[in-house]
């Protein structure tokens, strides 16, 4: 459709949640990029990878036990498809071509 | 000692492992009445779909988690509302903003509930039992927002005098019925499945990550948490929607005989993703416009949510599929990256004597940052506040010619981008029964061709007043609409203003 593929792109609402996520997003994906909003926090990561969210890493970033459903109450937007949405990681990826 | 269970945790933990068996028995055949009376085949989809053991929730969300996490969502946004009313919050709020929210809660809390009533209608018809879960939860999402656009309104009203009106501003309002005409058609699809395209593909995927993300941005950015908080809320269960969205687009196109599918289904993609930019494009004037502290312009929002999120993004793994870019694609992207923002903007500047909400001239500060965004805008519009600052009203007098299909005054120009503020444009017209319809662009031609009589019927508010259905008179026209004396005009000649810029210890 177009020449450009876009990147994988996660908006949360900002505050200690999105900021663990991203954390824990670097770590497994050194290539994610952090913008910041006034109250929104965007984690871009290139198309041709995938943008994985552990469960462990973001309990062990926010020092507390976390459910990724919760998740949802402060995500504001997402760009790629949900391949997995278990409750040990969340990971978003383009489809198969 | 063994590690302690958490037994609730184990439960969900069940449930998400056996989602299926979940939704699965949500399909029973009726014995009391028959299958015709709980869904009477009008209202069911006539897609010739086979198999729908394609679709999949991919959030795989059951209901006792689904009022969880809404119940979370609520609890903040109920605290930011408390704590905006305890701390007077809104007497802080950039005056500017204040207006645009006036326009804002009136149109969204009742689009919202035209949502509502969309839902009810694919969860009750689906023909498959997870889709009509997801459905079901949407509904009750629609409801939510409506809701708490309406509460947002009760914690305004106190401020703002024009919020009393809001539900006869949306019925009579001239700008309103471009919202109203929107909604109610998606309100009344052709099959349950357009729905979906409208809502879930066209609007969620497209459109509503720059009302509902980029907006509250520059809602906080103005002193607004309300709004932010209220609105990135809202986003946060279209995410939901748009996983659902696509996933039902990936089992459409997925079926074995998706070339029969597939001319409806690209007519869908069309017509909405041009009904949804004529009617969103006028986020643009919240982020251009009402903004005083700027976080994004339009064309960069626009980039960012449209471009790059729904066309170089989603739809880029449904083209292998067999779906097409959006057919007024092209028209799109030049008047949202060139000139539908200004567009509007000069236009509510002309009628804000009919006007319920303020509007107000462009500060040297604002032209500096939209000749920095828009390097044509002093060709666009630049010409015309020139006139204004040089003690023209900048207003005028008469209703304006209306488009037949989006009930948006014809100030369009897509065909001819070499000279946007002419004054003329390519007038487009098709004569059906009679009856000779006016179009602002081939988009909304093209889809009243497709299907006149589902638009044919409706009048606009200057036909209404032409055939004497509505006032001819100023006064008893602005009465019609729900205006009372005082209200609209233009900002920088009240007193509020000025009371703004001295409690900020700026200059008038």
């Amino acid at each position: 459709m177009t020449e450009v593929r876009s990147d994988l792109r996660l908006e949360l609402m900002a505050g200690e949640e999105a900021e663990a996520i991203a954390r824990a997003v670097q770590e497994l994906n050194p290539e994610a990029k952090i913008e910041e909003y006034p109250g929104l926090l965007i984690i871009r990561v290139p198309s041709n990878t995938r943008m994985v969210i552990d469960r462990v890493r973001v309990e062990e970033e926010l020092g507390r036990p976390y459910n990724l459903r919760d998740i949802q109450t402060i995500m504001a937007a997402f760009y790629g498809y949900w391949k997995e949405t278990s409750p040990d990681r969340w990971v978003l990826e383009w489809m198969e071509r | 000692m063994a590690k302690k269970v958490d037994f609730r945790e184990a439960t969900l933990r069940q449930l998400y492992e056996n989602y299926g068996l979940t939704t699965a028995d949500l399909e029973w055949e009726p014995t009391y009445v028959s299958k015709d009376e709980v869904s009477p085949p009008e209202r069911r989809t006539r897609l010739p779909v086979k198999d729908w053991s394609k679709f999949e929730d991919p959030f795989k969300l059951f209901f006792e988690d689904y009022v969880r996490v809404q119940a979370e969502k609520e609890t903040v946004f109920h605290d930011a509302i408390r704590l905006a009313e305890r701390f007077g919050e809104a007497r802080r709020i950039n005056p500017r903003w204040v207006a645009g929210m006036k326009l804002y809660y009136p149109a969204v809390a009742q689009s919202e509930a035209e949502a509502h009533r969309g839902h009810l209608g694919l969860s009750r018809h689906s023909p498959s039992p997870a889709l009509a879960m997801a459905s079901f939860y949407q509904l009750l999402d629609e409801l939510r927002h409506a809701q708490n656009d309406v509460h947002a309104m009760r914690y305004w009203v106190r401020y703002l005098d024009e919020l009393k009106n809001w539900a006869q501003l949306y019925q009579n309002f001239w700008a309103m019925q471009v919202f109203r005409s929107l909604f109610e058609d998606m309100a009344t699809p052709s099959d349950p499945f357009e729905l979906v395209f409208h809502t879930n593909v066209a609007l969620e995927m497209g459109y509503t990550n720059l009302l509902f993300v980029a907006a509250p941005t520059a809602g906080a950015a103005n002193g607004d948490r309300v709004f932010a908080q209220l609105q990135m809320s809202t986003q946060s269960d279209e995410t939901r929607h748009i996983a659902l969205g696509q996933a039902t687009l990936r089992a459409l196109l997925e079926q074995e005989n998706r070339d029969e599918l597939l001319p409806t289904l690209q007519y869908w993609f069309d017509k909405w993703t041009w009904r949804h930019h004529r009617v969103f494009g006028v986020t643009g004037i919240f982020l251009d416009y009402f903004a005083e502290n700027k976080t994004l312009s339009y064309k960069e929002a626009f980039k960012k949510y449209f471009i790059e999120g729904y066309i170089q993004g989603l739809l880029e793994d449904f083209e292998p599929l067999g779906l097409k870019p959006p057919r007024f694609l092209d028209d799109i992207i030049k008047e949202a990256e060139n000139y539908q923002s200004h567009q509007v903007w000069k236009l509510a500047f002309q009628y804000n004597y009919l006007n319920f909400f303020e509007t107000f001239p462009p500060t040297e500060k604002d032209k500096a940052w939209l000749r920095e965004k828009y390097p044509n805008w002093d060709q666009v519009v630049g010409w015309y506040w020139e006139q204004v600052e040089h003690g023209d009203p900048g207003i005028v007098q008469g209703l304006p010619l209306i488009c037949n299909l989006c009930q948006f005054p014809i100030v369009y120009n897509p065909n001819d981008p070499d000279h946007p503020t002419n004054g003329s444009f390519h007038l487009r017209t098709t004569r059906y029964n009679g009856r000779t319809y006016y179009f602002c662009s081939d988009g909304c031609q093209y889809i009243f061709e497709h299907e006149p009589e589902k638009y044919a019927h409706a009048k606009t508010l200057t036909e209404l007043v032409i055939e004497g259905r509505a006032p001819a008179d100023v006064e008893k026209l602005r009465e019609y609409m729900g205006l009372e004396p005082g209200w609209g005009g233009n900002l920088f000649e009240k007193p509020i203003w000025k009371e703004w810029l001295a409690s900020q210890g700026r200059e008038g």
